[in-house]
């Protein structure tokens, strides 16, 4: 009786300390814990994701390492991309470098140097010839791979280019990042084609769905805002209780509900279906979410926190709500 | 009891050790502030020994407010002021100013050296920090029995129990803060601050105190380029 309460102090202490991870999620085997970004190869199987200074490269399936990528920068990888054709890997880092790998042999292809400021995010082409990638001293770049050349400078953005984005076929880019507005540029001769207005926040994460008629934006402004690009105009608003750092949103015709899933600042990861929520709660800010193949009708994510790794979740094991 | 305590807290910086939390651009702080009188019991003005006014008060307690913008990855300002109230004088060999009180109001533009939180472990927690100020301040003292005679004036007498000044000078310390949340914290500060004043009620012109502040700290802003 006498160190009763010192045990019941110490199993309720310890218990609430413990109380997170306990969606059942499955941990990829990386070296750090903070994971800041991660792609999928257009099959689903394969799952390239940042690694302190390099890459790696892990089979869905088994969450097995397939892959190493290193040697190539000198500080943290924050932003990845894998080639549609899935020959090439590109990486951004902190230390300003962007290296282009080939995916098969992990041998580096190309060392971009010429950006000044952190690469704070990355896209392919869809035909495989250019990347556009971001930075966070404002600019974003095109590149040309086969002639090694920059093609052109993106100067509109006033503050840090947090994310960029490819249309489906290739006419379009976006441009998003802390001056809160989405600008879209014609590849063709890369005129301002329009800006979408409506964050009032650093806008964090942009994505094309709907085969390039629809755009979707989250930001610290807490709403996730998806587009209507041929009206320019909001087609849904979303708000959440924290910045919202990430989205994905899966691809359908453009009268159905797509369903999408967002990660937030303090942890929050929700799966939007059309009829009601999943939810899960990391307590790690979600740097990326990806929605993983659908195999037998069951909702899967893959997601990198700053803090967790880089994880996989079942829907099934997330709470629901309506 | 001890025991459970340390083991709990062992098992709470083990299993949270590793959690991400994010350093914040604005945190207002806000602390009990004690301290110690440090100086002799009698102060020497050119030759005059009389018991000194300020080292000789046993108790320092009051409150304390800081906000702090972060300006880079290293470097905070921002502005500290501290309602201090000293009493229990008591000496030895006088009695000069037994009773006697004084309260001070004190305004510190604070520039802040500080660690960065580390991706995990316990430094992922724990931010060590050493700050520099001037001080400026408006000191209120207060005694209990006038140690002066004012022929010309008998009236004045009276007036000549309270003083109001105005005191300056630096203040050097270093504290940790601990986070338990992105926006909510612990802190412990101490600091050594020497000051100088002048007033006629008492002889000594300086003050040399030791403080210490332990209070939470509340961030409201959080840093926008947190994950690069």
């Amino acid at each position: 009786m006498r160190y009763l309460h010192s045990i019941l102090f110490l199993v309720v202490f310890s218990s609430l300390a413990m109380a997170k991870g306990k969606y059942d999620e499955t941990v990829f085997p990386t070296e750090s814990k903070f994971i800041y970004d991660a792609c999928l190869s257009k099959n689903g199987k394969v799952i390239i994701c940042t690694d302190n200074t390099g890459l790696k490269v892990f089979s869905v399936e088994n969450k097995m390492l397939l892959g190493n990528f290193t040697g190539g920068h000198k500080d943290k990888v924050l932003c990845v991309a894998l080639s549609p054709d899935s020959t090439m890997v590109a990486s951004g880092s902190s230390d300003s470098t962007v290296v282009i790998w080939d995916f098969n042999t992990h041998t580096i292809i190309q060392r971009i140097t010429f950006a000044m400021g952190k690469i704070t995010s990355i896209k392919f082409s869809p035909d495989n010839r250019f990347i556009l990638f971001g930075c966070s001293n404002s600019p974003a770049y095109l590149y040309n791979i086969k002639e090694q050349k920059k093609i052109n400078e993106f100067t509109d953005q006033q503050l840090d280019v947090t994310s960029v984005a490819f249309s489906y076929d290739g006419s379009l880019i976006a441009i998003a990042g802390g001056d809160k507005i989405i600008r879209l540029y014609n590849t063709a001769d890369f005129q301002l084609k329009s800006v979408l207005k409506g964050h009032t926040d650093w806008i964090r994460s942009i994505c094309f769905y709907n085969f390039g008629q629809n755009l979707i934006s989250c930001g610290d402004d807490k709403k996730i805002i998806q587009w209507n690009l041929s009206k320019l105009d909001y087609k849904k608003t979303n708000t959440h209780k924290n910045w919202v750092l990430c989205a994905d949103i899966e691809n359908s015709s453009v009268n159905k509900s797509n369903m999408y899933v967002f990660g937030t600042m303090s942890g929050s990861i929700k799966i939007d279906y059309g009829f009601g929520y999943y939810e899960a709660k990391l307590y790690f800010p979600i740097n990326k979410v990806l929605i993983l193949p659908n195999k037998f009708g069951v909702i899967e994510i893959a997601v990198t926190t700053l803090g967790s790794g880089l994880m996989s979740i079942s829907a099934t094991n997330m709470k629901m709500a309506i | 009891m001890k025991r459970i305590i340390i083991i709990s807290l062992i098992v709470f910086f083990r299993v949270n050790g590793f959690g991400q939390f994010l350093d914040n651009r604005s945190s207002f702080y806000l602390g009990y502030e004690t301290g110690l009188n440090l100086g002799n019991e009698l102060f020497n003005n050119q030759g005059t020994l009389a018991p000194s006014f300020y080292s000789n008060f046993n108790s320092i307690c009051g409150i304390n407010i800081k906000g702090i913008l972060k300006l880079s990855d290293h470097i905070s300002t921002g502005l500290s002021t501290s309602f201090l109230y000293n009493s229990g004088w008591s000496s030895e060999n006088y009695s000069s100013y037994l009773n006697s009180n004084e309260m001070s109001f004190s305004l510190k533009p604070v520039i802040q050296y500080h660690t960065i939180f580390n991706n995990g472990g316990i430094y992922n927690r724990l931010k060590l920090y050493g700050e520099l100020s001037p001080i400026i301040g408006y000191t209120m003292a207060s005694l209990a029995n006038s140690n002066f005679d004012v022929i010309s004036a008998p009236d004045l007498n009276s007036q000549l129990l309270k003083s109001n000044n105005i005191f300056y000078g630096i203040s050097l310390g270093g504290g940790a803060e601990f986070k338990l949340s992105n926006s909510f914290g612990m802190f412990a500060n101490l600091s050594i601050q020497e000051t100088f004043v002048e007033s006629p009620i008492f002889i000594d012109n300086r003050m040399t105190a030791l403080t210490l502040s332990i209070g939470t700290v509340i961030s409201l802003s959080k840093g926008k380029r947190f994950n690069y």
